[in-house]
């Protein structure tokens, strides 16, 4: 009986190091989808900077929030996938932190029609 | 006229106190995900709370007793217990995510650090509900609320595709991404049949010294103000609906939802939303601290009610008090509002048949009700959203696991 409980947590505790540490396919394709997301709502929000019609906390905030969202979409992209999947998952990792990097501009300049206009064609190119 | 003035104020209170934390997250989400696709099951869910409230605060109008104290009469003390128990759970993370909603809303309109907000949203609730009498306390945050009304011309100036929206409030099920869908459905529903919105409305009847004579406004209020509560949670759902859906945007914070105003109508469109989304958050704040006070004095028959000294219904206003301290302690542990937000829906559909059945039993007891018992047509409603809620109160927590939490 000791035995039997002992091999079922070993299998729970290999499935659980085993399901953190490569990115599946259904997963790759979960952090695409949302590294599309946050590039294109960061997209929204950096052409209201540049056209002076958002506020500078709400700016600041809303970027802030997208930024840390993109970081951990790169973080939970930076665990190697399957020999078929890992040239793609490099990519998607790369894009997410980049979006993240822009977004991170917008944080520090949130009533800076200049940057948020650069910005604003670095996001609409990542969500592309 | 001056009834009619009465009644209007009460509904316009009514519509700004009917969009919470969990109808924006929800509404917002669902429309972002599903377009307008998932319109016609916001209409199930402002017929439920209707329905509901209409007939607690009828038994309310008829005993002098609000639901917790008929339940714990008419049903006993182990149902009542259970109901009581569920009932505050439920409070417990409504009142979380509602207070982490208001420190949200104030740190994108003031840009200062998250957990000095919440330390201030707290104070905040808790002086205004110290100084402001009920009456006060209520129609402030209603009708400031009503500054959410910014989303419908939001979503009238995105222009959506209105024969499509208009498709929307046709019942239908999706070809693909059904568990997906079904998570929404039960989390639209349950966002707008929260128990503890029937807990605040009964018991607000007799703070209001509601009579026979105000049956009347009770239907007006229930019936009119909630379905025009309804009316903002389908701007809100159009609003993303056109704006995110075709862009491929999940939200993830509230700010995604103060960016649906400030796209089609600039700064003014998002401090007006902020204001709203504020006041609406915070009015439900006080709503479910109050709502948490009420059912403990009922259940154990302590002196309650706003309209007491507090020096006069001590253990009441310890309630409201402990319930925000507890609330305040959940979410400054540094958890997701938007996540609590979305766990107390799911949690609160689960718990829905502990607050409604015990209802429609009250109301249908014609020792209790007299001549004022539910009506044919009030049990054809009763019944039907009775078996709506008991559907989904037993796919909530298998659709919430099956979608890990609507994310798919």
């Amino acid at each position: 009986m000791r035995r039997v409980t002992l091999s079922i947590l070993l299998l729970v505790a290999v499935a659980a190091c085993g399901g953190s540490s490569t990115v599946s396919a259904e997963q790759l394709e979960k952090q695409r989808e949302t590294v599309h997301s946050i590039a294109a709502e960061g997209a929204l929000l950096a052409a209201d900077v540049e056209r002076g019609r958002s506020t500078p906390p709400f700016a600041k905030i809303h970027s802030g929030d997208l930024s840390d969202l993109a970081d951990r979409a790169a973080k939970a992209l930076a665990n190697p996938a399957g020999p078929s999947l890992d040239a793609e998952r490099r990519r998607e990792e790369a894009r997410a932190v980049a979006v993240s990097d822009a977004l991170a501009q917008l944080l520090a300049h949130p009533d800076d029609p200049g940057v948020a206009s650069t910005v604003r064609r670095k996001l609409e190119r990542l969500s592309g | 006229m001056k009834k009619i003035f009465e009644i209007a104020l009460g509904i316009l209170a009514a519509i700004g106190g009917f969009v919470d934390i969990g109808d924006i997250v929800f509404n917002v989400a669902a429309g972002a995900m599903f377009g307008f696709e998932l319109l016609w099951v916001v209409v199930i869910g402002v017929g439920a709370i209707v329905t509901y409230s209409e007939m607690c605060g009828r038994v309310a109008v008829v005993s002098q007793r609000a639901v917790m104290d008929a339940v714990r009469e008419r049903l006993g003390y182990r149902v009542g217990l259970v109901s009581l128990v569920a009932g505050q759970l439920v409070n417990l993370l409504t009142i979380a995510a509602e207070i982490g909603g208001i420190a949200l809303a104030l740190q994108l309109l003031a840009g200062l650090p998250f957990r000095v907000l919440l330390v201030l949203a707290v104070l905040g609730l808790g002086i205004v509900i110290w100084a402001l009498p009920f009456e006060w306390i209520e129609r402030v945050f209603g009708y400031v609320g009503l500054t959410m009304l910014v989303f419908a011309v939001a979503a009238l100036k995105l222009n959506p595709n209105w024969n499509s929206v208009a498709s929307g409030f046709v019942p239908h099920v999706p070809s693909q991404d059904v568990a997906l869908y079904a998570f929404f459905a039960v989390g639209l529903i349950g966002a707008a049949t929260v128990p503890y919105e029937v807990y605040f409305y009964s018991s607000g009847a007799i703070e209001e010294r509601w009579t026979p004579k105000d049956l009347g406004l009770n239907k007006a209020n229930a019936i009119i103000g909630y379905s025009l509560g309804g009316f903002l949670s389908c701007a809100l759902m159009i609003m993303a609906g056109a704006l995110f859906y075709p862009r491929g945007i999940t939200p993830e914070s509230l700010g995604t939802v103060g960016l649906g105003a400030e796209v089609p109508l600039g700064q003014v469109g998002l401090v007006l939303a902020l204001i709203g989304v504020l006041f609406a958050v915070g009015g439900a704040a006080i709503d479910s601290a109050f709502s948490g006070a009420y059912n403990v004095a009922q259940f154990f028959g302590w002196e309650w009610g706003k309209y007491r000294r507090p020096v006069d219904a001590p253990r009441f206003t310890v309630g409201w008090m402990a319930m925000l301290v507890a609330g305040f302690l959940i979410v400054v542990t540094g958890v997701d509002p938007i996540q609590v937000t979305e766990y107390s829906v799911i949690f609160s559909v689960v718990a829905l048949p502990l607050t409604y059945v015990p209802i429609l039993l009250v109301a249908n007891d014609r020792a209790y009700m007299g001549r004022h018992a539910n009506g044919r047509i009030a049990n054809v409603f009763g019944i039907g959203y009775l078996a709506v809620i008991l559907v989904i109160s037993v796919a909530a927590i298998p659709l919430m696991i099956i979608t890990n939490m609507g994310q798919g």
